[in-house]
Formats: C-alpha cells, sequence, structure tokens
C-alpha cells in the first residue's frame, strides 16, 4: 500500500530514530513510503492550549503537505488522533476517503508478513492517554510487542493513569505534572523493567527526563524502536 | 485554602505539600472506584445503561423547555407551587420569602450541591434563621466551617481522628473514634432538629416531567426526614435536571449509585408527589437558571446532561492530587472545571480549565458520555478568545510558533540554533529538563538523500 509517514515535531526534533524505524517498519511490510519533507507539526500544542486560530494555519500547513495522501501514518497516538479527530473541530477535517492510523494500529493490521527475532527483556508498555482513549490502541500495541520472541511485557498496577505530561499542562501546571510524572517512575522502577515502551514521544520524554531528575536509571523507547530492532534481517530491506 | 477559583493555582500548590490530605483522598477515591468497577464489570448490559442514559439526558436537553413545561403543569395540578430563579441571589430571595411566610425559625437541609451554589445555610444563618446541615458529611462541613470538597462525599477530605476531634470539640460530646458511636452523635443532634424544624430545604436529583416527582436519593434517610417532617418542603434544583419519564429515571437509577458511591441501588429513594398525605402541607419547587440557558446554548451544552455523580473527580489525577477545596469553587473536577466558567464566565474562573493533563479518565467513567477533555479544551479557548484575560505575551509566542509551523526552511534554522545550546532547558522545572535536541532531524536525513 502506498503510506504517507508523518513524523510528529518532537519525533523529529528529539528523537529522529523513532522516524527511521517506522520508516524501516513500513518498507520491510512491504508497503510504499512517501516522506513529505516539508511537514512540521499537527497543530495539536495549539489545539490543546486554547489557541485555535494558530492550530488552525498549522493544520492548514500540515494539509497542504499530504494533499493527495490516501493513507496517513504516524508514530504518537496524540498527534495521529489531532489530525483523525481534532482537524474537524477548526474546520480543517481530511476528505473520509483519507484514512489516518498511528503506526503501530496500521502495522498491526497490516503487517502481518513482518518476521522478528527472538529479543530476550522486560518492558513496560505505558497506556499513553490519547492513544488509549481517544484512538482506542489497547489490544494492538501489545499485540504487536507479544509478536517479538522472548520480549517480556510486564504491566503496572496502575497502568492507564497518566503519566502527567499533557503538552503545555506539564509548564503551566509543572508542580501537578512532576508529582504525577514521578509517581509513574517509582512505579515503573519497582516493576524491574529494561524499558519502557509507549506510543507517544511526549510521555516518553516527560517520564524519562523525570526519572533523570530524580535520580532513577531508566530507558525508554517507542513501540517502534522495539519492533524495528528485532526485525530479522532478511526483513530489512 | 482562599476558597475563590482565582486561586487555584496557589491552592493546588499547598494542596500539593499535604501529605494527610493526600492519603484521605486517595483511600476513599479509589475505594469508590474499585467498587464502581466491580459493578461495571459484572454488569454486561452496563454499555446499553450508558448508553440510553447519555441519550436521555441530551433529550431532556434538547426539550427543555417541553419537559419544563409539562413538569410544571403535573406539579401544579398536584398542588405544589412552581417558582423560577434567574440568578442565585433570586433563588435566595425566594427561599427566605417563603420561610418569613411561614414564621420559620428552624431549616433542616438536605444535603444539595445547587443549595451550595446559593451558599443557603450560611445566608439563612446570616438573616437570624437557625439552618441545619442534615447530611452527616455536610454536617461535619458545617461544624468546620468549610465548604464541601467532594459533590457527593463534601468530608472526604477528612479522616475519622479528624472528625472524631471536630465532634468533640463541637458537640460536647465525650471523644471517640468509632464511626457508630460518632455518626450517634450527629443522630443525637439533629434527630431534635428535624421534629422541630418549620421548614425541610433539599435539592433534586432528578425531577420527573411525565408524573410531576421530584426524586432524592441518599443513604442516611435524613432527606426523607427533612423533606417529610416539617409543614414546609422547598426543593431548588437546577432546570437541567428535569427527565421525561419513569423509565429514564429508572435507567439512571442504575447508573448514578453505581458510579457515584459503588453500589447497586441506595438506600433510599424518594419520589416525593406534593398532595400526598402526611407529607409537607406546602411544597415548592425553585427551578434555577444560573448560568444553565447561557450554557444550553453554547457549544458546552452537553456538560448540562451531568448527574452530579462525582465519578470524574474519583477518578481524576489532578483532584487527587489538590482535593476539592483547591478549586476554589462549588463544582471541582473535571466537571467543576468545565462548570464554574460555564455557569459564570471564563473571566471568572480562567485557570479551571488548564488544571487538566486531557488524560481523559473522566470521559471513560462519566455514566452518561460527557466528553470533559473536549469541553475543557473549548473551555480553553474561551478564556484565551476573553478580551478581558489576554495574555499578550502568550499569544504572541503562539503566533510565531504558527509562523515558524508553516515554514520549515525558517523552523530548521532555529532548531540548528537550539540543537547547540550547551545546557539542558528546565521544564516547567529545574528537576525536570528538556532532553537534548538530535544532532540532525529526521527529515533533514531525508532531503539529504539518506533514506530511499
Amino acid at each position: 500500500m502506498k503510506v504517507h509517514l508523518f513524523v510528529p515535531c518532537l519525533v523529529d526534533q528529539f528523537t529522529p530514530q523513532v522516524a527511521a524505524a517506522s520508516a524501516k517498519l513500513l518498507k520491510a511490510a512491504g508497503h510504499e513510503v512517501i516522506i513529505p519533507t516539508n511537514q512540521t507539526c499537527c497543530g495539536q500544542p495549539a489545539f490543546n492550549s486554547g489557541y485555535w486560530n494558530e492550530a488552525r494555519r498549522v493544520a492548514d500547513h500540515f494539509k497542504s503537505v499530504f494533499q493527495g495522501a490516501e493513507i496517513i501514518v504516524g508514530p504518537s497516538g496524540s498527534c495521529i488522533s489531532m489530525v483523525k479527530n481534532h482537524f474537524e473541530e477548526v474546520g480543517m477535517a481530511f476528505d473520509r476517503s483519507v484514512k489516518i492510523y498511528e503506526i503501530v494500529e496500521f502495522l498491526n493490521e497490516y503487517g502481518s508478513t513482518l518476521k522478528f527475532k527472538p529479543t530476550p527483556g522486560k518492558v513496560i508498555f505505558h497506556d499513553a492517554c490519547h492513544a488509549l482513549r481517544e484512538m482506542g490502541l489497547y489490544e494492538q500495541p501489545r499485540q504487536m510487542l507479544r509478536r517479538v520472541p522472548d520480549l517480556e511485557i510486564i504491566e503496572l498496577d496502575d497502568h492507564q493513569a497518566c503519566c502527567g505530561f499533557g503538552g503545555t499542562f506539564s509548564v503551566k501546571m509543572s508542580d501537578l505534572s512532576l508529582d504525577m510524572a514521578g509517581q509513574k517512575v517509582n512505579a515503573i522502577q519497582r516493576s524491574g523493567a529494561d524499558f519502557v515502551v509507549s506510543l507517544d514521544g511526549g510521555c516518553l520524554m516527560n517520564i524519562q527526563s523525570t526519572a533523570e531528575g530524580l535520580g532513577v536509571r531508566l530507558r525508554t523507547k517507542h513501540v517502534v524502536e522495539i519492533l524495528a530492532d528485532a526485525l530479522l534481517p532478511d526483513m530489512d530491506r | 485554602m482562599d476558597f475563590s477559583p482565582k486561586a487555584i493555582k496557589k491552592n493546588f500548590a499547598e494542596s500539593l505539600r499535604d501529605l494527610t490530605l493526600r492519603k484521605n483522598l486517595t483511600k476513599a477515591t479509589t475505594h469508590t472506584i474499585d467498587k464502581r468497577n466491580a459493578i461495571k464489570v459484572s454488569s454486561p448490559e452496563w454499555d446499553h445503561w450508558r448508553d440510553a442514559g447519555a441519550k436521555s439526558r441530551r433529550e431532556s436537553l434538547l426539550h427543555l423547555d417541553r419537559y419544563l413545561t409539562q413538569f410544571t403543569e403535573q406539579f401544579q395540578q398536584l398542588g405544589g407551587e412552581v417558582i423560577h430563579a434567574a440568578t442565585t441571589e433570586e433563588a435566595r430571595q425566594k427561599v427566605l420569602q417563603i420561610i418569613q411566610e411561614e414564621q420559620g425559625r428552624i431549616v433542616v437541609k438536605a444535603k444539595s450541591m445547587v443549595t451550595e451554589e446559593l451558599a443557603l445555610a450560611t445566608f439563612l444563618n446570616d438573616h437570624g434563621i437557625e439552618t441545619w446541615e442534615t447530611d452527616l458529611g455536610e454536617f461535619i462541613i458545617q461544624l468546620a466551617g468549610e465548604h464541601p470538597s467532594h459533590i457527593t462525599a463534601p468530608a472526604i477530605h477528612k479522616n475519622r481522628l479528624q472528625i472524631a476531634k471536630l465532634l468533640h470539640e463541637k458537640l460536647g460530646q465525650p471523644y471517640s473514634e468509632d464511626p457508630v458511636v460518632l455518626t450517634g452523635y450527629a443522630r443525637q443532634f439533629l434527630r431534635e432538629k428535624y421534629f422541630a424544624a418549620d421548614v425541610g430545604i433539599s435539592g433534586a436529583n432528578f425531577i420527573i416531567a411525565e408524573t410531576g416527582q421530584i426524586i432524592l436519593v441518599e443513604n442516611e434517610a435524613n432527606i426523607r426526614l427533612s423533606t417529610v417532617l416539617p409543614r414546609v418542603h422547598i426543593a431548588i434544583t437546577g432546570i437541567e435536571k428535569v427527565v421525561p419519564t419513569r423509565i429514564d429515571f429508572a435507567n439512571l437509577m442504575r447508573l448514578l449509585p453505581a458510579s457515584a458511591t459503588g453500589q447497586k441501588m441506595a438506600g433510599y429513594v424518594s419520589a416525593l408527589t406534593p398532595g400526598i398525605s402526611g407529607g409537607p402541607k406546602r411544597q415548592v419547587i425553585i427551578l434555577l437558571d444560573a448560568g444553565r440557558r447561557q450554557m444550553l446554548y453554547s457549544p458546552k451544552w452537553e456538560m448540562l446532561a451531568c448527574i452530579r455523580c462525582g465519578a470524574c473527580l474519583n477518578i481524576c489525577p489532578i483532584f487527587n492530587r489538590g482535593g476539592g477545596h483547591a478549586y476554589g469553587s462549588v463544582y471541582p473536577g473535571p466537571m467543576g472545571a468545565v462548570l464554574t466558567p460555564g455557569l459564570t464566565s471564563a473571566h471568572a474562573a480562567p485557570d479551571h480549565a488548564f488544571a487538566s493533563s486531557l488524560c481523559g479518565a473522566c470521559v471513560d467513567i462519566c455514566p452518561v458520555k460527557i466528553p470533559l477533555t473536549k469541553l475543557l479544551v473549548q473551555t480553553r479557548k474561551e478564556v484565551v478568545e476573553d478580551k478581558n484575560h489576554r495574555h499578550l505575551g502568550e499569544a504572541a509566542l503562539w503566533n510565531s510558533w504558527a509562523f515558524l509551523m508553516r515554514h520549515p526552511q525558517v523552523l530548521q534554522f532555529f532548531r540548528t540554533i537550539g540543537s547547540k545550546l550547551p545546557y539542558r532547558i528546565p521544564w516547567g522545572s529545574k528537576s525536570r529538563r528538556l532532553p537534548r535536541m538530535a544532532e540532525k532531524t529526521f527529515l533533514s536525513q531525508v532531503r539529504h538523500g539518506q533514506f530511499d
């Protein structure tokens, strides 16, 4: 299938390897990947902060960059939810014929040929709020991770509790945000996992940075990084 | 803590340091949520009930005037009096007027958030009418001289020891930490008041258009005593509480106790019908607007579907860290963050909607499917666009940001500078810093042909 890859701004600026892993997986699954290089952001930060005119301007840019796309996929539950669910609220909805997926959701449906090598390790899957509640992605990422042999997936007791990121919330209400993030970091630390994985770079950045501030050693990865690293060599074209 | 919506940031900072508060709150809310979840899991019909409840509440709102007229006709036909109040002040004056007409001296009150909007108990006491809260939690709050911190569990912020001390000091009873003994003290004190009271005041969980009945849901029977024993009963309710039929009410009762207290059914459910023998001689209902119509004709109209169960408070990570008082408003938590500015103005509670990470746990748990995160974002938009509350600096930043995001080359220029910063930028605090930017973005690598 012909797929346009959306690279969310945080991913591009801070964790470009997540975008590279996304492209690699899509190609390995046999899809034609188009990467528009003029893309920037979906406008979500402004939208959630109440600046809808600014969000509309950025969404307008997004739409012109992705004009003609039939399928848009990207590694972020919340950014994809912005494009899929909230563009409409700023008058920028894509035509219904354009299909929009979080990348792991897409691979779970259109990546059955992917083969993974045994990768021993323990990961915690952190349910990113918007991936879970706005995109309904609960089973899909877990199913994908279970396809990696020897990878153990640990569930936190309070795995659906927010990490406290919330975009500009983490700046506007930083004490609250840090308190929430600290609680999440402690729970992760107690679990003894090697990695925290999630579908949202924002959550992972927040968890990682809070852990560093608390002096807790902890590593975070997007689900696609785990999957791309575990791809069998002959899948990597 | 300052009980003003504008003090929310300062109040939260205070709450975050109060570990007793956190412990009291989380213990109580976790317990309620666990019980609620158990009911949901054991009820295969839950989603169906929830769909029906959501639909029924919206039906009421979409045809509000029709159902209010129907209710009024029924209620009046049965001998009840219907009064409309546009503002809380108007409602207070009407209540006072009725009590004075009846030469009432003592009032017993059921727990009601609408009467909190009116600050009614304080108002009546200030006017020389002895007024008692009869719900145990509210009674505790009244003795402590505080505001309720939760819409269904007013004293949720207090633990047993704090309550033991309070009742000992205020009622002069021997000190005890036994909940049964403590409840006994309140019962003993209030029992006399019920018999002496001239007027009973309550809210309403629902009012039924079809039958003209007032529905009250409780666990302590104090509402039954307050509404039936005195010769006059005044119910005060928001206009949005009307439901079309008994069927709608029956279905909502599957959702309300489960969501509020984790009970399949509440201890007492009263359907008050005016004119019934043995009931009060005079039955009045005050239908309060106080900002509700303004919300009804706004993008936030769905907020009025709320049945005041408080589940969104219990599940909210922010509410559990701040407690109800931190909001400085009658309604706290996610529903309060939408309702408070909604019933007044964006300007009156400019920070409420920002006290949320938009995690959406409230949307998941709401028994009538109110899209709370959507309404919170809508409220943020209204705050930002409010001319009285414009942060010009912030607006300019977003404007520049939007320019950058529409000009990838300019963005690339600035990010190159950003990636060379020798230190990591504090992220809302010095104890959390933004990670370093990647040396090269993925998109620039693609531009340079490093990916095919």
